[in-house]
């Protein structure tokens, strides 16, 4: 039992010390910064605080030289009284450095305090203080930070030293610091020991810390170190039900004024999204609004006045319209009569067929009864298609298929190579040589020669015997043979558009055959 | 021919707590300031013949006046006059030794002291004061000081109307101040505003602090 006794009497001794060396541990720590503090605040030796309402301590630096304690004095005297002596002790901080210290635990306030050092009876230090001003308190603990009902809010209290009479007399400061490196904000509060902050951010961590000092009044001092902080986390920041009700009005009204703009300048959106394809319409009056784009039909009513017009279709030259007639006999089983020759030679042809007429007439009048039963819009396709098998050579001098008379390149071989296509004109010219004209067919290559180009105005073919279906063409030149739309293969295989153009066959159609029926005419 | 001013000296609560002051002279001097919720309106009485004025018992019952801001800011206004005249160079001195309270202070010898103890040092010191600043108004002759010294004097009586609104029993002055117990004498008129400071900052708010009508009142 004794032993049970002495070990846990020895369990509490260890106890006890060791709650007593941490204590003193925590003790030597806090005076330490306290040191730091005076050293870096008061300028005057020897550097005094009251940490209470009855202790002074006082220090100073050892100096560098080699000294030992005795040899320094520590003297202090109330007005109208004796000195005293206080007795020194040498401190050694952690960081290296050394200290004479002198410690009261007996003082006066409100009463001035005369101070003297002195070191081998000479006077090093000379003060004059009042002890009720030069606190320097220990920090306050507890420090509690709590979150409010009110968004950014945040409660701080803590425990405020306990020093009796001087609760009243004492300030804080309190500084909280956002964790993402801005810069803290620091808030005042006087004789109380608990502050509501505001304005935090939201979704933000803070430190939070509090020191305190004498507020000057009665009391005076130096601040506190710092309470050990605080972290808290804000909430994030909840939607404020106003911020969205102003969010979805903002947002309707401007889909209301997009929509507004919308509806205003369709027409010019429109322009742009979808540009306008030209359409010739102006230019065939009633084609597609009468005639539904049906170019023989429409061709029928306006007599081809568009074709004579050189204007619609060519820029660079005048083309002068050219009748063609096929004096062949009206004949239903005449087979697709040949095409009117090209024009080389053409004068020495026609002098020599005069001499054969006889011949050629009796082979057209074979062909004519082919001729009247056989539709003139076939016989012009199928001429078309031979063309197009055998295209000619890209050449201003190139003749219209139809029209071979003012070429004047004259040549056995190129006689020889269409023969068939020389008859009707042999024929023609073998009718027709004294009523000749001059007339400048293809493109103005000037080589086209007036001696052998046949115009025939509108009056001879009114002075034509009935009967005879003619053709009157125009002489397109260039344009007529190199635009893609007169292939009869090409049609509906060429692109011609990005756009849908919905006249684009029936006028393609329009331009590769045609023709006048004398019926109309006469 | 004596005239009565009645200086306006209001509550906590508001109320007018009534105070005259018996004059020897026609023309008092008053100066109004306002601390937080209280606000006073002084009134100097200068005295004449050396007579001491004694503010007449008011008939109306004073409520206590347990805020501490009407002291701070006496205690503001003396740290000023002290500051004034540390830096006057002419015509600032005494022209006689004063006697003046021991303002030091050991809380464990002042818990020690009952209630009576306590007001009776205090009482007894304010009248010391009360008589050594009207000593300095009449040494000094510096007219920029005389506004400081002024308004010391006049919160000193303001003080004493403090005292009473707590049920501090009045002092009844001995014939010769200089044998008093803790009392000590000063030559130099900072001196003398030192200790008028320290003693302000020392017993008196000490008394306000531990007065039994405060604590009745907080308690209420």
């Amino acid at each position: 039992m004794t032993y049970d006794y002495l070990r846990g009497l020895w369990a509490v001794h260890v106890l006890v010390c060791t709650i007593g060396g941490a204590h003193v541990v925590q003790g030597a720590r806090d005076f330490e910064k306290k040191v730091s503090i005076l050293l870096h605040e008061e300028p005057e030796n020897p550097k005094c605080f009251a940490e209470g309402m009855k202790d002074l301590t006082c220090f100073w630096e050892k100096d560098k030289k080699a000294s030992s304690v005795d040899q320094y004095s520590f003297l202090y005297k109330y007005q109208n009284e004796r000195s005293s002596k206080c007795p020194l002790k040498t401190l050694h901080l952690t960081s290296g450095r050394k200290l004479y210290v002198c410690h009261l635990n007996q003082t006066l306030m409100f009463e001035q305090m005369d101070i003297q050092v002195n070191y081998n009876g000479s006077t090093i230090h000379n003060r004059s203080l009042l002890i009720d001003r030069n606190f320097l308190l220990d920090p306050p603990t507890n420090l509690t930070v709590r979150n409010t009902a009110q968004p950014g809010q945040v409660d701080v209290s803590w425990v405020p030293p306990r020093l009796k009479y001087m609760d009243d007399s004492m300030m804080y400061e309190i500084i909280y610091t956002p964790m993402d490196g801005h810069i803290g904000q620091v808030e005042v509060a006087h004789a109380s020991s608990e502050l509501v902050l505001r304005d935090l951010e939201p979704a933000t961590t803070y430190k939070i810390q509090v020191r305190v000092k004498m507020d000057d009044v009665s009391y005076s001092g130096y601040w506190s170190a710092w309470s050990d902080p605080v972290f808290i986390e804000m909430p994030p920041a909840d939607l404020d039900p106003l911020i969205i009700s102003l969010s979805v009005i903002i947002s309707f009204i401007f889909l209301v004024l997009s929509l507004t703009m919308l509806v205003s300048h369709r027409r010019y959106l429109m322009k742009k999204v979808w540009p306008i394809i030209p359409t010739p319409e102006n230019k065939f009056q009633g084609l597609f609004t009468i005639y539904g784009g049906d170019f023989q039909e429409w061709l029928g009513h306006t007599n081809g006045d568009l074709w004579q017009s050189p204007n619609l279709f060519y820029s660079e030259e005048c083309s002068s319209p050219l009748e063609v007639l096929s004096e062949l006999p009206v004949n239903p089983l005449l087979q697709c009569p040949p095409l009117p020759p090209k024009g080389r030679k053409v004068t020495q042809n026609v002098k020599t067929e005069v001499d054969t007429g006889q011949p050629l007439l009796r082979e057209d009048s074979t062909q004519s009864e082919d001729w009247t039963t056989k539709s003139h819009d076939r016989w012009l396709m199928e001429r078309l298609q031979a063309l197009q098998h055998h295209p000619l050579p890209y050449s201003q001098e190139t003749q219209d298929t139809y029209v071979t008379l003012s070429h004047n390149n004259n040549s056995k071989d190129e006689d020889d190579d269409n023969p068939v296509e020389d008859l009707p004109l042999e024929v023609l010219f073998t009718s027709r040589k004294e009523s000749e004209s001059h007339s400048d067919l293809g493109s103005g290559s000037g080589q086209l020669s007036s001696q052998s180009s046949y115009e025939y105005s509108n009056q001879d073919w009114a002075n034509k015997p009935p009967g005879y279906t003619y053709m009157a063409v125009a002489d397109s030149g260039v344009s007529m043979d190199y635009s893609p739309m007169n292939r009869l293969e090409d049609i509906g295989k060429v692109p011609v558009f990005t756009h849908e153009y919905k006249n684009d066959i029936s006028l393609r159609r329009a331009f590769l055959t045609r023709q006048h029926h004398v019926h109309d005419n006469y | 021919m004596a005239r009565s001013i009645t200086p306006a000296l209001i509550g906590q609560n508001g109320q007018e707590l009534r105070e005259t002051c018996k004059l020897n002279t026609e023309r008092p001097e008053s100066r109004r300031s306002r601390t937080g919720n209280l606000l006073i309106v002084r009134t100097v009485c200068p005295a004449a013949d050396g007579v001491g004025i004694v503010p007449a018992r008011s008939p109306f019952p004073l409520k206590p006046i347990c805020d501490l801001r009407v002291l701070n800011h006496f205690i503001k206004e003396a740290r000023d006059a002290e500051a004034a005249m540390k830096v006057c160079r002419e015509g600032c001195h005494l022209s006689q030794s004063v006697t003046v309270p021991q303002t030091r202070v050991d809380f464990e010898v002042w818990e020690n002291k009952n209630a009576s103890e306590q007001a009776l040092e205090v009482q007894s010191g304010l009248w010391l004061l009360q008589q050594a600043l009207n000593a300095l108004r009449t040494s000094v002759t510096n007219t920029q000081l005389h506004g400081h010294i002024d308004s010391s004097i006049s919160n000193l009586q303001s003080l004493q109307a403090v005292l009473r609104s707590l049920n501090i029993q009045e002092y009844s002055p001995p014939a010769d101040a200089a044998g008093l117990e803790g009392t000590w004498t000063v030559s130099t008129p900072t001196e003398l505003l030192q200790v008028h400071l320290n003693f302000l900052r020392g017993k008196m708010r000490l008394l306000l602090l531990s007065a039994q009508a405060c604590q009745q009142y907080d308690g209420s």
